[in-house]
C-alpha cells in the first residue's frame, strides 16, 4: 500500500512536470519580445501589419548573409587625385567660380546632380575674367575623369582628357593638382616619359603627405620602371611602405599595375613591382608567380641578383 | 520471501522510464527555444554574429556618411550644404563657410586651404534624428536611404556612439543583407567628444590634402 502511494506521487511529479513543459513551450509564443528591424521589414514584406508569425520570428536569426560587393578596382590617381589648385594667392571672382564648380562637382558625383545642371550652374556664375577658361576646362577635366572612373567608353574619354589635361599644364595657372592629372593621364596613354616629368614636378610640389602624394609615388615608380631605371625603382620599393601609405590595400592598386601591364607589355619591371606589393602583404604565393614570371634571359645581372633575393625571402617565409 | 519480491509491478518502473525520457525532450525544446529569446545583454553579446570582414578595405565607391548617437539615426546635410554654397557662389560670392542647422545637425562647410574641395564639420544635437526604438520609421527611413544611395554606388560610413552600438549591429545586418557594403567608427562617449580638439563631432573633407586624414574604409 505504501509503495503504491510512492508510485502513484511519482507518477503524478512526472505528468505535472510534463504538462507544465507543455503549457511553457506553447506560451513561448505568446511571450513578451522586442521587436526588431527584421521583424518590421518581413511584416512589410508580407503586406500586413500583424506580427511577423512564429516560425518567422523562429527563422529570422539566420536569415542574413553577407555578399561581397563589385570588385574593389580603382585607376590609380585618376581616382584620388582630386580636384584643386594650391593655396597660392587666387582672383576671389576665380575663388567663387572655382567653389561653383567643386560643388557641383560633389552633388554631380554623389547627389545624383546631371552634367547638364552642373555645367548650367558653372555657366551661370556671375564672375568674369581671364581665368574663366582656365576654370572651365579644369570642370570639364573633372568631368571626364569621372567618366573615365565609370567605365564609360575609354577609347572617347581618355584622348579628350589628355588634351584638356595638357592645356591645364601648361596655363600660367596650374598648379600641383595639373601637374599630378596630367602625369597620370599621359602615363595611361602611354607617354611615360612625358608623365615623369609632369609627375616628378607634382611629386614635389605637392602640399602634404599622405594617400594622394602616396599614389603619385606609385605613379612615379611605374615611369622608371618603365623607362629601365631599375636601381631608382628598387630603391623606391625599398621606401614604399613610407611613402605610400596604402601599401597594404593591394585591392586598390593592384589592378592599376595590371592595366599598365596591358598598356606596356614588354616592361617586366612593372611586374616586378606587383610581386614586391604582394610579397609586402604576405601573399607569397602570388609574389613568387610575377617574379617568375617576370625573369628573362635578358635582364642585366643587379635585376636578377634582386628577384632571386626576393624569391628566396618568400621561399623561406613560406617555410616558416 | 519469494512471494514477497513477486509484489513488485514493474510497468510503473517502464511508466517512470518513459515520463522522464519525455521530460527531459520537452526540457531540452524549452531550454533551445528560451535560450533563442533570450534577450539580456550578456546573452545578446555572446551570441550576436561576429564581424564577417573585420580587415578594413578601401571601397571605389562612393562613401555616405550617417551617425548613430542617443539612441538615434542622423543623416548629414551634405546636399543642403553643397547647394547653399552654389547658390551663394552663382552670385559671384565667395564662401569661406557656411553655417546650418537641419534634422538635428548643425554643419560648418568651409573651403580647404589649397581651394581644392570642402571640409564638412558636424555636431550631432539630441534633438532630431529618427528614434532608434520605432523600428517601423527606422526600416522606412533606411529604405528611403536606399533608394536614394544605391549599393552600385554607394558604400556606408557610420560614426556611432556605445549608446546606438547594439543597434548598428542590426542596422550593419539589414544593410548588407541589401549589398550594401558598411565601415563604422566608434566614439568614445566623453563629455566634450569631439575629433580634432574641435567642438564638432564628425569631420571629413573631399578635395582636402591633409597628412592626418585617411581614407574612409569598409569593414
Amino acid at each position: 500500500m505504501n509503495r503504491n502511494r510512492i508510485e502513484y506521487f511519482v507518477r503524478f511529479l512526472l505528468i505535472a512536470a510534463s504538462a507544465l513543459s507543455i503549457l511553457l513551450t506553447l506560451a513561448w509564443h505568446f511571450f513578451p519580445r522586442e521587436i526588431t528591424i527584421f521583424d518590421v521589414l518581413l511584416s512589410m514584406q508580407n503586406q500586413t501589419n500583424e506580427q511577423p508569425s512564429f516560425w518567422q520570428r523562429l527563422f529570422s536569426h539566420d536569415r542574413f548573409s553577407f555578399r561581397r560587393g563589385s570588385r574593389v578596382r580603382q585607376v590609380v590617381g585618376v581616382t584620388n587625385v582630386a580636384v584643386g589648385r594650391s593655396g597660392g594667392m587666387m582672383d576671389v571672382d576665380q575663388l567663387s567660380l572655382r567653389e561653383t564648380a567643386l560643388a557641383q562637382l560633389i552633388l554631380l558625383d554623389r547627389f545624383g546632380t546631371t552634367e547638364r545642371e552642373a555645367w548650367t550652374a558653372v555657366k551661370n556664375t556671375a564672375s568674369h575674367g581671364s581665368f574663366r577658361v582656365f576654370e572651365e576646362r579644369r570642370f570639364q577635366a573633372e568631368l571626364l575623369r569621372l567618366r573615365y572612373q565609370e567605365d564609360k567608353d575609354r577609347a572617347v574619354t581618355l584622348p579628350e582628357l589628355k588634351k584638356t589635361s595638357l592645356y591645364l599644364v601648361g596655363h600660367g595657372l596650374r598648379d600641383f593638382e595639373e601637374k599630378g592629372n596630367a602625369g597620370i593621364v599621359c602615363l595611361l596613354s602611354g607617354d611615360a616619359e612625358k608623365a615623369r616629368g609632369y609627375l616628378e614636378e607634382a611629386y614635389h610640389s605637392w602640399p602634404a603627405n599622405g594617400r594622394v602624394k602616396g599614389n603619385i609615388f606609385l605613379a612615379l615608380m611605374i615611369t622608371y620602371a618603365i623607362d629601365g631605371h631599375n636601381p631608382t625603382v628598387f630603391g623606391m620599393l625599398d621606401k614604399v611602405k613610407s611613402k605610400f601609405p596604402e601599401w597594404m590595400f593591394v585591392e586598390t592598386y593592384i589592378p592599376d599595375i595590371q592595366d599598365f601591364e596591358e598598356i606596356y607589355p614588354s616592361v617586366y619591371m612593372l611586374t616586378v613591382i606587383r610581386g614586391r606589393m604582394r610579397q609586402l602583404v604576405m601573399d607569397y604565393a602570388a609574389a613568387r608567380a610575377c617574379y617568375n614570371r617576370a625573369l628573362h634571359e635578358d635582364m642585366d645581372i643587379a635585376t636578377k641578383l634582386k628577384i632571386h633575393e626576393w624569391l628566396n625571402e618568400t621561399d623561406l617565409a613560406r617555410l616558416r | 520471501m519469494r512471494r514477497h519480491r513477486n509484489e513488485i509491478d514493474l510497468s510503473a518502473l517502464v511508466d517512470i522510464i518513459s515520463n522522464v525520457a519525455g521530460m527531459m525532450i520537452l526540457l531540452a525544446c524549452v531550454a533551445i527555444l528560451v535560450r533563442q529569446q533570450d534577450t539580456t545583454d550578456l546573452v545578446a553579446m555572446t551570441a550576436a554574429k561576429p564581424i564577417s570582414f573585420p580587415f578594413p578595405y578601401i571601397p571605389d565607391k562612393r562613401s555616405l556618411t550617417l551617425c548613430l548617437k542617443g539612441e538615434r539615426l542622423y543623416q548629414l546635410p551634405e546636399k543642403e550644404a553643397l547647394e547653399e554654397i552654389s547658390r551663394k557662389t552663382e552670385k559671384g560670392e565667395t564662401v569661406q563657410w557656411i553655417d546650418l542647422v537641419k534634422n538635428g545637425v548643425e554643419a560648418r562647410v568651409e573651403l580647404t586651404p589649397t581651394f581644392t574641395g570642402f571640409r564638412f564639420q558636424y555636431r550631432i544635437l539630441p534633438e532630431g534624428g529618427v528614434d532608434l526604438r520605432n523600428k517601423k520609421l527606422l526600416v522606412t527611413t533606411l529604405e528611403s536611404i536606399l533608394e536614394e544611395y544605391p549599393a552600385e554606388k554607394f558604400f556606408y560610413s557610420f560614426h556611432t556612439w556605445p549608446d546606438s552600438f547594439e543597434e548598428f549591429r542590426e542596422i550593419r545586418e539589414f544593410l548588407h543583407e541589401k549589398g550594401i557594403e558598411v565601415g563604422w567608427e566608434l566614439h568614445p562617449d566623453l563629455p566634450g567628444d569631439a575629433p580634432q580638439g574641435t567642438r564638432y563631432d564628425v569631420i571629413y573633407s573631399v578635395g582636402e590634402y591633409d597628412e592626418k586624414l585617411t581614407t574612409i574604409k569598409a569593414q
